[in-house]
């Protein structure tokens, strides 16, 4: 390990002892060490936005005009929306950049909503479906076994999800004396999707937890090999 | 009281009137019926009028004709079932001379109109006291009903009545005290008498209802005047009535045609009719007003320590169990089991001819950048090791930067220089959604250059792509759901979609599972977390990042668990003394109390 590389997991070292004292609480060396990480994530945002997006794909092709006047319209567009949107930055004119961000706007739901209704919705109702189809229970090897197998998973999905929407069906009758009831059918329904629930956020925790635990083994092995590795340095450097 | 029946139009329906009390149109309660020549009488009547004894009971003097009628149908057969009322009738007509006692205290009425109105009309009673010698009176006598012949009651007679009659009790019938007052009135003809004016007594003002008020009373006359019912002075006859059963009759002033020229404003009922569910509805909404103010009971938590301490605690349990672990190697876990979900990806790859491409989808961030480079570095390095060229893209800023590390890592751990033509660096797609969509349509038009600013098209190793069927797989690293489903959602809409591999976080895997495991795949290959990332280095034999983390792994995990395990089994015991102790708390008041 050469000096720069010394330097530089000396640095991280700090930077994570710093992170690791919110153990302690909020104080100044937590927050100075989130304000290092944020401003240079803004930073580095802003120069590659420039680098990789605006000069290269807005600015550069405009001043590399082949003078096709065709071809400077299809340049000039975009610098115009761009300009447009500027506007929004100011109290007084920010209309002017209403219809970009109209157009930005819409757009984006378009694409978001074809893209949850055709790759999304429609395929997973679908292959929830094709859970109890006859092909799907007698994939696998024909085994007894293997098609009770199947036929529970089918069942458990189904009413997995059923009863998961169940429970987020909030249409519930006023009830002239207290409170608002929901039908007892569906309350029934609605406390085993409940179930079904805690369970998947059980699994979501336990995923977090284990990629954390990664991060956390990285940063300890990061410890240890520059505590190692700055011994080894002063151990050639000075007992020699 | 005719004139305050009339003053005051009451409201049909009004919601102050009793329901057994049977509507009376405006034809039959208007008071005395005008008779009619036999030709004219429907056939009922006449029928009813024939089968009449000739001992029936006679015609009240003060009584309307229709009401002897009535009274004649009532005593047919049954003369001694006569009706209280019909009775006090009787008693009210034997003391027609003596002044009728109000039923209720009069309220005071503005009557002002009453007494301009008979100063209009100064002749009028002294008129009607005239009437039979009138020439079309001494020609139809019989054709005069029997209230007209009656002696017309004084006018401060009338003002004596009470200004709202009594309100009759349920069952009770308010007629004959109707009609005993409108027989008292000598100017009232049953033909002026509008059959838009309901004469029956008007109920006393509910409370809550806008009662009822009369403007311009006295202007009834130039109305008259106007419609020609009465001419004007010196015109034929000084205010001569021109129609009805009192035609002829001059200085007549009919107060009902004055009453027709009077307006009231509309009543509106002040109180609401609020239908059972809607007032449902406003109960749930004060009751969620209301427990908004109420501040919450704070719930009471057993605390084993500080919530800082316990904080600390953990921390270093878990530090130490790790440095202990790099210290001692101990404890060593098992490698992860065979997974067959593994060693699909891993013939995937195997089975890539060497020249083809792979588009690889950097979009994790940094803090997930030892997970997911311990789960992908043995892939990539397997790619790169078959000659298979890589196309590097990202949604996210930080990718590029995140991609560049990786291919520093791979090449740190494979100890060579990575090959020029091996990948390519695109970097951000800008738009989200949108720009992934456009992008997956014409990559070439949409980054036309690397981060390095170079032509990336340009280079012979990727020249030949013109779209995303040419990529032999797509692969995306990421640890977010929205964007694993972003991708997934948008590369569904694509006609030449290769295959995808989803090099997943443990967070994300739940997520996107269900696209691997349904029957038609929208991920084809899954890769998820440290433990895959284990498996794949075996089956490649290529021990990198994610070997050298299993076993810190291992130890920090099995730490956890035995955490958990412990702070459960804490809290257990902790609940159960606390019971314990409440119970015995009971038990030792219950004791005192005794």
């Amino acid at each position: 390990m050469n000096i720069t590389e010394l330097i530089g997991a000396l640095v991280g070292i700090v930077l994570s002892l710093m992170i690791f004292s919110y153990l302690l609480g909020d104080n100044a060396l937590f927050r100075l060490a989130i304000h290092i990480f944020i401003g240079v994530a803004a930073a580095y945002a802003v120069l590659f936005a420039w680098y990789s997006v605006l000069w290269p794909q807005l600015l550069r092709p405009l001043l590399m005009w082949d003078h096709n006047p065709a071809n400077l319209v299809l340049l000039l567009f975009p610098v115009l929306l761009s300009v447009l949107l500027l506007f929004k930055l100011t109290g007084r004119w920010s209309g002017v950049g209403s219809p970009v961000m109209a157009y930005l706007a819409g757009i984006g739901a378009a694409v978001a909503i074809g893209g949850a209704v055709f790759g999304t919705i429609y395929p997973q109702a679908n292959a929830s479906v094709d859970l109890f189809s006859r092909a799907s229970l007698q994939s696998g090897e024909p085994t007894v076994s293997n098609s009770w197998y199947q036929w529970i998973n089918a069942g458990i999905i189904l009413i997995g999800t059923l009863t998961t929407l169940a429970f987020f069906h909030f249409n519930a009758k006023p009830d002239t004396a207290q409170a608002s009831v929901r039908p007892a059918w569906l309350e029934f329904f609605a406390q085993a999707g409940q179930f079904f629930i805690a369970i998947t956020f059980g699994v979501i925790f336990a995923g977090i937890y284990l990629a954390a635990m990664v991060a956390m083994v990285e940063r300890t092995g990061a410890f240890y090999t520059t505590a190692k590795s700055i011994i080894n340095f002063f151990a050639s450097t000075f007992i020699r | 009281m005719t004139e305050t029946h009339s003053d005051i139009t009451p409201n049909p329906t009004s919601p102050e009137q009793p329901e057994n009390q049977e509507p009376v149109t405006p034809a039959s309660a208007a008071g005395p019926v005008a008779p009619q020549p036999a030709d004219n009488l429907p056939e009922w009547i006449t029928r009813d009028l024939a089968e009449k004894p000739a001992g029936a009971t006679p015609e009240k003097p003060g009584a309307a004709g229709w009401q002897n009628q009535a009274m004649d149908r009532d005593n047919l057969g049954r003369d001694e079932t006569i009706p209280d009322w019909i009775k006090n009738l009787e008693i009210h007509d034997a003391n027609r001379d003596t002044p009728i006692p109000p039923d209720t205290t009069p309220e005071p009425v503005d009557l002002s109109w009453l007494a301009e109105l008979e100063s209009l009309a100064p002749e009028a009673t002294e008129t009607i006291e005239t009437l039979p010698s009138t020439p079309q009176a001494e020609a139809e006598p019989a054709q005069l009903p029997a209230w007209l012949r009656q002696p017309s009651v004084q006018p401060d007679e009338r003002l004596n009545h009470p200004a709202v009659p009594e309100q009759p009790t349920p069952g009770e019938s308010f007629q004959p005290k109707a009609v005993e007052k409108t027989v008292d009135q000598p100017v009232e003809s049953p033909r002026l008498l509008s059959d838009e004016i309901p004469t029956e007594p008007l109920p006393a003002a509910p409370t809550g209802q806008a009662a009822p008020t009369v403007q311009a009373a006295p202007t009834g006359q130039a109305a008259l005047e106007g419609q020609g019912i009465i001419n004007q002075p010196g015109t034929g006859g000084q205010n001569e009535v021109q129609t009805g059963p009192l035609a002829g009759i001059t200085d007549l002033l009919p107060p009902e045609h004055a009453v027709l020229q009077l307006t009231k404003p509309p009543s509106y009922l002040t109180k609401l009719q609020v239908p059972e569910v809607q007032q449902g509805h406003i109960r749930l909404l004060e009751e969620m007003v209301n427990s908004e103010a109420t501040p919450a009971s704070p719930r009471r938590i057993l605390l084993v320590a500080s919530q800082p301490f316990l904080r600390i605690l953990i921390a270093i349990i878990l530090l130490a169990v790790l440095f202990g672990s790099l210290l001692t190697g101990f404890p060593n876990p098992q490698q992860p089991a065979f997974s067959s979900q593994t060693r699909a990806v891993y013939n995937a790859i195997e089975t890539a001819p060497a020249g083809t491409h792979v588009l690889v989808a950097i979009d994790y961030e940094p803090g997930f950048t030892d997970e997911m480079e311990a789960a992908s570095t043995a892939l990539m390095s397997q790619l790169i090791s078959k000659g298979i060229h890589l196309v590097l893209v990202s949604t996210s800023p930080t990718g590029p930067m995140q991609a560049k590390h990786l291919m520093n890592t791979i090449q740190a751990y494979s100890h060579s220089q990575l090959p020029s033509e091996a990948y390519i660096n695109l970097g951000f797609i800008p738009g989200g959604a949108a720009g992934l969509a456009s992008f997956l349509q014409s990559p070439r038009e949409l980054l036309p250059l690397t981060v390095e600013q170079n032509l990336a098209w340009d280079d012979p190793a990727f020249s030949s792509i013109s779209g995303t069927g040419d990529f032999y797989l797509i692969a995306i690293l990421t640890e977010k759901p929205a964007t694993a489903r972003d991708w997934v959602e948008q590369l569904q809409q694509r006609p030449d979609k290769p295959p995808v591999l989803m090099i997943l976080s443990t967070q994300a895997e739940p997520f996107i599972r269900p696209y691997y495991e349904a029957a038609d795949q929208q991920v084809q290959y899954l890769l998820a977390g440290l433990a895959d990332g284990v498996r794949y280095e075996n089956l490649a034999g290529n021990s990198s990042v994610a070997s050298s983390y299993w076993k810190l792994y291992g130890a920090g995990v099995l730490a956890a668990i035995g955490l958990l395990i412990f702070f459960s089994v804490l809290n257990i015991a902790l609940m159960i003394w606390a019971q314990n102790q409440a119970r015995n708390k009971n038990t030792r008041n219950n004791k005192v109390g005794l």
